[in-house]
């Protein structure tokens, strides 16, 4: 149905834009030379993401390789890719190369590669989710849960025997505080991002007191325990928690990836995604669940490694914006190429003396971060 | 065929249902909001019974004074928020059935421009307006979308930009681009020319105009500028408190001295330019306390 056969006749309105209008309702502009320039800048801007993220991956397993060839024994770069191909294939040769790669340095790498990916893509959902850029698993309280749940359980003597303890029990108190902030987010009065993220900063603040009260408490060797899993490591991670780890890890992103369309709907205020179709409260508490659970799944294991999760998605967005269709793989794999590169550093450069992965990432990706920030923040955020 | 400017404006006026241009047939989509009464608290009602029948085409301005309930009136036909009471039907069907997804069909929501945190490129932001296609649209069909509406609005040029770095005259045409891709038959705008200069202001109540007649679609927008709806507008909604409609009619019915003066408590003069309204501001009418309200 056409309002009037010819707008313009409507005095009101400037001959261009009566074409302008005519042309956008009447006419494909599928061929032009304006469209396909459009077309080609477009697919530039995806080719320069998708050579961002396989440069990740790139440098994530040659880091990998060279962190796995690295120790007290000395295996090469290339034994180390053949050792585990032919474990792969079942065509072990060298027993005694294939159990100390396989089974005493591997998971330490591949505990990094993981927990780097779930923490990475928590920073980013969890960023975009409570649409604040200081949102990750520290101020949602997620990390503070965790280390009390460990503390808990290493003060009460829980794991003497073995470690399981203390991971269930960091898993079961790092979801706590998502689950308060869904509850809470039923009311309508805090039902805001902003209200969100403050709730879940009162609850790290809560937790912190908490795990400093039993701190006070506890006997030095407890202590000690305590401290190296707030600090967090990937030495003790053993195959059988890196299958909880990754399954959690794989699932979780997945899903969230599914979802990446919708989360930039969301990322725009809760009145354009309800105005584009979509239940925000719905998607935000079904997001922070995800992310809460895959965020436990890895920080139970490790302890608390901070850095990743809140400055990767920051650092990817400088180099390939802010759409979480490409945030997200983006994120995963440079979360986990910073975690391999900065472990290996970690064990490297004051070597016999190991430095926690979390302080490392700090050392480095801090003033990098700062750089970054001071040379491109103003357009990026 | 008498022209459109004879026809708005000569002396022999048709009645308010007639005078629409050539047309009285009725839009594709009916908006009837019947005894819709919101609140965002127990008790408290910020719109008390609307009763208001959208059927024609059209650019429509909705006017009144600050927290009204103007935004509030607009974001409840969009189901941004859930009524108090009463209902809303889109073609006859209650809004408080249909689903959000269902509702985006008929209805774009274009909302006060802010800056998101995470800003994206122009294309990615305009590109969101896609979400609520048919799934089986190829990214090829969305791509083309949103150029054929960055041609329209001129800002083709702009797509690898950041949101962030734009003007504010920018950043509305970009939130109308990402509107209008959603291809709906009804556009709502939450003061689409806030924070404009004249060039612009007139550049965007041009555009709505143009589209609700050359499309036949139904243009719903907020404004604080009477003469620029009073000249543009085919129907001005003029609210007033406690969040209830005052007046619904052609500009020069409702755009009066009486009614301003009632409505926001200013005193005025009210002329005539090309069979359009247009007022000259008087003092306020303010106690001898100095309170306005």
């Amino acid at each position: 149905m056409k309002f009037i056969e010819d707008i313009e006749e409507d005095p009101l309105i400037a001959k261009p834009m009566s074409r302008l209008v005519r042309e956008w309702s009447r006419t494909d502009q599928d061929d032009s030379d304006g469209y396909r320039k459009h077309m080609a800048d477009y697919h530039r801007t995806i080719r320069r993401r998708l050579f961002f993220i396989v440069m990740c991956v790139v440098v994530t397993v040659v880091a990998a390789g060279y962190a796995i060839a690295y120790g007290p024994l000395d295996i090469s770069f290339a034994d180390t890719y053949i050792t585990i191909w032919n474990h792969i294939t079942g065509n072990v040769q060298n027993a005694g190369m294939d159990f100390i790669i396989v089974n005493v340095r591997a998971p330490r790498i591949v505990a990094g590669i993981f927990g780097g990916i779930g923490l990475a893509v928590c920073g980013a959902v969890l960023q975009s989710v409570l649409r604040n850029p200081l949102a990750d698993s520290y101020t949602t309280g997620v990390s503070s849960g965790a280390s009390f749940g460990a503390t808990l359980a290493i003060t009460m003597g829980l794991s003497v025997v073995n470690s399981t303890p203390t991971v269930i029990m960091a898993f079961v108190f790092s979801l706590l505080p998502i689950v308060a902030i869904i509850l809470l987010s039923k009311h309508r009065s805090a039902s805001s991002p902003t209200v969100m993220i403050m709730f879940g900063i009162g609850l790290m603040y809560i937790f912190n007191a908490l795990t400093t009260v039993f701190m006070l408490w506890s006997s030095p060797e407890d202590l000690a325990s305590i401290y190296q899993w707030q600090v967090g490591s990937l030495a003790k991670v053993t195959w059988d928690n890196i299958l909880y780890m990754a399954a959690v890890v794989i699932v979780g992103t997945i899903v969230i990836q599914i979802l990446s369309g919708k989360l930039n709907v969301l990322a725009t205020g809760d009145d354009n995604a309800k105005a584009l179709g979509i239940d925000p409260h719905r998607l935000r508490v079904f997001l922070l669940a995800v992310t809460g659970l895959i965020c436990a799944g890895v920080v139970s294991f490790t302890g608390v490694i901070g850095f990743v999760g809140l400055v990767t998605p920051h650092i990817v967005r400088i180099f390939i914006g802010a759409d979480n269709r490409y945030l997200l793989p983006a994120s995963a794999l440079f979360g986990a190429m910073l975690m391999v590169v900065c472990d290996l550093l970690g064990r490297a450069v004051l070597d016999p003396a190991v430095l926690p992965v979390g302080v490392v990432m700090a050392f480095i990706g801090g003033p990098t971060f700062i750089w970054l920030l001071v040379r491109k923040g103003n357009s990026a955020w | 065929m008498a022209s459109i400017s004879e026809k708005l404006s000569g002396p022999e006026r048709p009645l308010p249902d007639e005078r629409k241009l050539d047309v009285d047939e009725i839009s594709d989509v009916v908006i009837e909001m019947k005894d819709v009464s919101f609140g965002y608290g127990i008790g408290e009602t910020v719109i008390r019974d609307i009763n208001l029948k959208i059927d024609r085409p059209g650019l429509y301005c909705v006017v009144g004074p600050n927290g009204v309930g103007k935004s509030t009136l607009i974001k409840c036909m969009s189901k941004i928020e859930n009524l108090s009471s009463g209902d809303i039907l889109i073609n006859g069907r209650s809004i408080r059935t249909m689903r959000h997804k269902d509702v985006a069909k008929f209805i774009g929501y274009v909302p006060v421009v802010s800056k998101d945190v995470f800003s994206m490129s122009v294309l990615e932001t305009i590109l969101i307006g896609c979400q609520n296609r048919r799934s089986g649209d190829s990214e090829e069909s969305k791509m083309k979308a949103v150029y054929k509406v960055m041609v329209l609005l001129n800002i083709q040029d702009l797509s690898e930009k950041l949101f962030s770095e734009l003007s504010a005259g920018q950043h509305q045409k970009v939130a109308i681009a990402r509107g209008l891709v959603q291809k709906p038959r009804v556009l709502i705008l939450d003061e689409p020319t806030a924070n404009l200069d004249v060039k612009y202001q007139v550049y965007v109540v041009e555009l709505l105009r143009a589209l609700a007649e050359s499309e036949g679609m139904i243009v719903i927008m907020i404004s604080h500028d009477l003469n620029l709806s009073a000249k543009y507008a085919h129907e001005v909604i003029m609210m007033s408190p406690p969040g209830v409609i005052y007046k619904v009619g052609p500009p020069e019915d409702v755009i009066t001295k009486e009614n301003i003066e009632t409505v926001y408590g200013v005193h005025c003069k009210v002329i005539e330019d090309d069979g359009a309204p247009v007022v000259i501001l008087g003092q306020s009418m303010m106690d001898e306390f100095g309170n306005i309200d």
